[in-house]
């Protein structure tokens, strides 16, 4: 009791009286407290994230090979890498990777969501049997995949010559290889943009769409004018999840192809360079350009979440 | 005729005794787990162990170990996949991680400044000092041994296990009058296994066929392949080519010593370089010849193809996959055969694993004598007992493992033995076991062949990104320049 009058007469006091104070009742005052509670995060943070976020960027201006103290070399690291045409491809297929992965997913999501948000008969088996590739584990996935479409003893081209057509060499050729590679990270995926998008349908108001009906709206009609709208601060979560997300896409190439026939993406590329050739300089450089990439993005992308949260209040 | 018959008996018996006694002697010279002295560090051990049937294998033995020593051995199970950069860390950063580590052949030049030579230890541990070692040394094969140790020749560990590259066929079909006439006949010499890699490329042309052509006169029900191989970007693809490289002659970079033996560089001659383009483009014919899929193979692809009697020859695949396809046969049809051969020029990649201990083991002592004991006789008795191939020549050279019928578990060890001998004289030469930027060129020289051979460089153009960024990863990480 003693303790609740003390801090409403602090608050209360002009500053000079806090010198008065014991550090304990600071601490603990109203203005303080929420930095204190704020300081265990702060740390983590420090420890875990600020701190190899600024060594891996005073890495990146050093050679750092491992074997021997890293040695200052400016922006080297960095020219070396713009200049490497190698880099350029790689880049070009991390992004061709977001922006077929992302399409696909939001609008297959979308339409499986609409459709998934009918009653019918089985529907929770459907919703259910839709969630699974979401707790497969990657490596499992990648593995079960490259199982799957292995030439000539794999269960997808033992249906595609049931049907007489030649078989296909999934992983193995150039193109391809890397189309399925974006089709099995989507087959991952999926699912969650269904479950966002479905779970944002169920939470609409009801008496909008019974409004329109009765004025004789048109079910495209209502989509286009009232579900889209509505729906895009969730398509905008996802659209922000996902890209941050491939940009460090990788994991569907552990137990495939490993970057061969022209599958290496970005994230790949930084774990070969830093962790196998241990060229922690040249690693840290392709990883700072990566976040930097990521939060230009990133930034974009919540700027529109928030434009789009606005709009949809 | 008693006196006769008593005297045959006493002469047996005595050559008996002597035989007996003479098939001993070297027995009892063999280090086991009781030759083990008393160890006055007790701190817990920690060894690296590749996952899969190795560690099973070891098992039986690290228990004796603590039994024997009273001291605990925790192992760390990994793949091999990871092997190199999870040890790299721990022994560049000193992290006194592990105790006892698993040292691919071709790694041990670049981290021999973290690990205790084995002269070291054996000054401060063996009773005998090196004399003990060297005897044991003496069992294994010296060509493995030479790939276990430092350009120098300074060797850090104990090698447990090697894998030979070996060329497999199907036997029955070489051995077909109809294949063999038809073979006479188109190409103008015998149809036997390839002796050089352009005989290869006839044979994998040769075999190629389509589903409803004939394979010993009789029609076939699928498309057949000449040749399997490993061309995905995996390590494999690497190592097959290196073997088509050797086999011709020829090397990845020249090693130029002084007149002392001393390593003075690199150098990449205009003949290194010719030969590598040779070998490329030899790669890149023989994979028109090879099924669908084998851009993303390795030796898993190749034993399942073979088992299901798709191809026709494995040209350079791991001795120990033949136990490994222990059904071999059962889908290929009736009287199929397997026959085993050296690869063609006889000098493909037999790289080994060996046990050494770091310079920042807790434990030194102990890890000494664990890993003396995974590299003993009986610890590669069991290697080979479980399908693994072992690198100590007396146990591979023991009479039983020279019958056929033990291949399927054993591996075609006399083939495997007349490769380690024919290329011994070449492996002071590789650069796989002279540089000490190995472990990083390893991974560039994988990117590299799978590139040439996906068609995204030509073999000229793979030459010439070889000779630049060889150069570049020498100058960076290695300790020996590359000389123009």
């Amino acid at each position: 009791m003693s303790r609740h009058r003390n801090k409403a007469r602090m608050e209360t006091l002009p500053t000079q009286f806090l010198e008065n104070q014991t550090a304990w009742e600071i601490l603990t005052s109203e203005k303080y407290f929420k930095w204190l509670l704020l300081i265990p995060l702060l740390t983590i943070l420090a420890v875990f994230a600020f701190y190899p976020l600024f060594y891996c960027l005073y890495m990146s201006f050093n050679e750092a090979l491992l074997v021997k103290p890293p040695e200052y070399i400016g922006l080297t690291n960095y020219r070396k890498i713009l200049h490497d045409p190698n880099f350029w491809t790689i880049l070009g297929r991390s992004s061709s990777a977001v922006i077929v992965c992302v399409g696909v997913e939001i609008t297959l999501g979308l339409g499986i969501a609409v459709f998934l948000n009918r009653e019918f008969r089985g529907q929770n088996i459907v919703r259910g049997l839709c969630l699974l590739p979401l707790v497969v584990s990657p490596l499992a996935m990648s593995l079960m995949w490259k199982y799957f479409l292995e030439p000539q003893f794999g269960i997808i081209n033992a249906m595609i010559s049931g049907v007489g057509l030649p078989q296909i060499s999934f992983l193995s050729t150039d193109g391809l290889a890397f189309a399925t590679i974006m089709s099995m990270e989507i087959w991952k995926w999926l699912p969650f943009s269904i479950f966002v998008f479905l779970a944002a349908i169920r939470g609409m108001p009801r008496d909008v769409f019974e409004a329109a009906s009765v004025d004789g709206a048109k079910s495209w009609y209502t989509f286009r004018r009232l579900t889209l709208p509505m729906l895009r601060p969730f398509i905008m979560i996802v659209l922000l999840l996902r890209v941050m997300w491939l940009i460090r896409l990788s994991d569907p190439l552990f137990g495939t192809t490993q970057g061969g026939a022209g599958t290496e993406v970005l994230d790949w590329y930084v774990y070969r360079i830093a962790f196998v050739r241990f060229d922690l300089g040249e690693g840290a450089t392709l990883a700072i350009i990566t976040l930097v990439m990521t939060l230009i993005i990133g930034a974009i992308l919540f700027r529109q979440l928030i434009k789009a949260l606005g709009t949809s209040r | 005729m008693k006196n006769i018959v008593q005297k045959t008996m006493a002469v047996a018996l005595g050559v008996f005794l002597v035989l007996t006694l003479t098939s001993m002697a070297p027995a009892a010279e063999k280090f086991t787990v009781a030759d083990i002295p008393e160890i006055k560090n007790k701190k817990p051990i920690t060894i690296a162990i590749e996952a899969g049937g190795e560690e099973d294998t070891l098992k039986p033995f690290i228990k004796e170990f603590e039994k024997k020593t009273g001291i605990k051995v925790n192992t760390d199970v990994m793949l091999f996949a990871v092997m190199y950069g999870k040890e790299n860390i721990e022994l560049v950063g000193g992290t006194g991680a592990y105790d006892v580590v698993i040292v691919e052949a071709s790694w041990t030049n670049e981290w021999a400044p973290y690990l205790f030579s084995l002269e070291e230890l054996a000054k401060k541990y063996e009773p005998e000092g090196m004399k003990a070692v060297q005897r044991d040394l003496g069992y294994l094969d010296k060509g493995l041994l030479r790939m276990a140790s430092t350009r120098d020749g300074v060797v850090y560990g104990w090698p447990y296990e090697c894998y030979t590259e070996m060329m497999m066929y199907r036997a029955d079909v070489f051995e077909n009058p109809t294949e063999k006439t038809h073979f006479l006949n188109q190409y103008g010499y015998e149809l036997a296994p390839a002796t050089a890699w352009n005989q290869l490329l006839d044979q994998a042309k040769f075999f190629t066929r389509k589903k409803g052509g004939k394979l010993k006169g009789k029609p076939l029900n699928h498309d057949l392949y000449g040749v399997g191989l490993m061309a995905g970007r995996f390590p494999h693809v690497q190592d097959e080519i290196s073997s088509i490289l050797w086999g011709m002659g020829g090397n990845w970079a020249k090693i130029v010593r002084d007149d002392t033996g001393k390593a003075l560089g690199f150098k990449i001659t205009e003949r290194n370089k010719a030969l590598l383009k040779a070998a490329f483009e030899t790669y890149v014919a023989l994979l028109k010849f090879a099924p669908p899929g084998s851009l993303n193979a390795f030796w898993d692809f190749v034993m399942a193809q073979f088992s299901a009697g798709n191809i026709i020859i494995a040209p350079a695949l791991y001795d120990s996959c033949y136990p490994w396809m222990s059904n071999w046969g059962k889908d290929v049809g009736p009287g199929a055969k397997i026959g085993g051969a050296p690869t063609a020029g006889v000098q493909p990649y037999c790289g080994n694993f060996h046990f050494a201990v770091p310079k920042s083991a807790k434990n030194p002592e102990g890890a000494y004598w664990l890993a003396k004991l995974l590299g003993s006789y009986d610890v590669h008795k069991a290697w080979i007992g479980a399908g693994f191939i072992p690198a100590r020549r007396d146990v591979v050279e023991e009479p039983m493992y020279k019958n056929p019928d033990l291949y399927k578990k054993t591996g075609w060890i006399p083939t495997m033995l007349y490769t380690w001998d024919y290329q011994y004289p070449f492996v002071n030469n590789y650069l796989h076991f002279n540089s000490s930027a190995f472990g990083k060129i390893y991974d560039f020289m994988t990117e590299l062949c799978h590139n040439v051979a996906r068609g995204a460089l030509t073999p000229q153009q793979g030459v010439d990104k070889w000779v630049k960024t060889f150069t570049e990863l020498q100058t960076k990480f290695g300790n020996l320049p590359v000389l123009k």
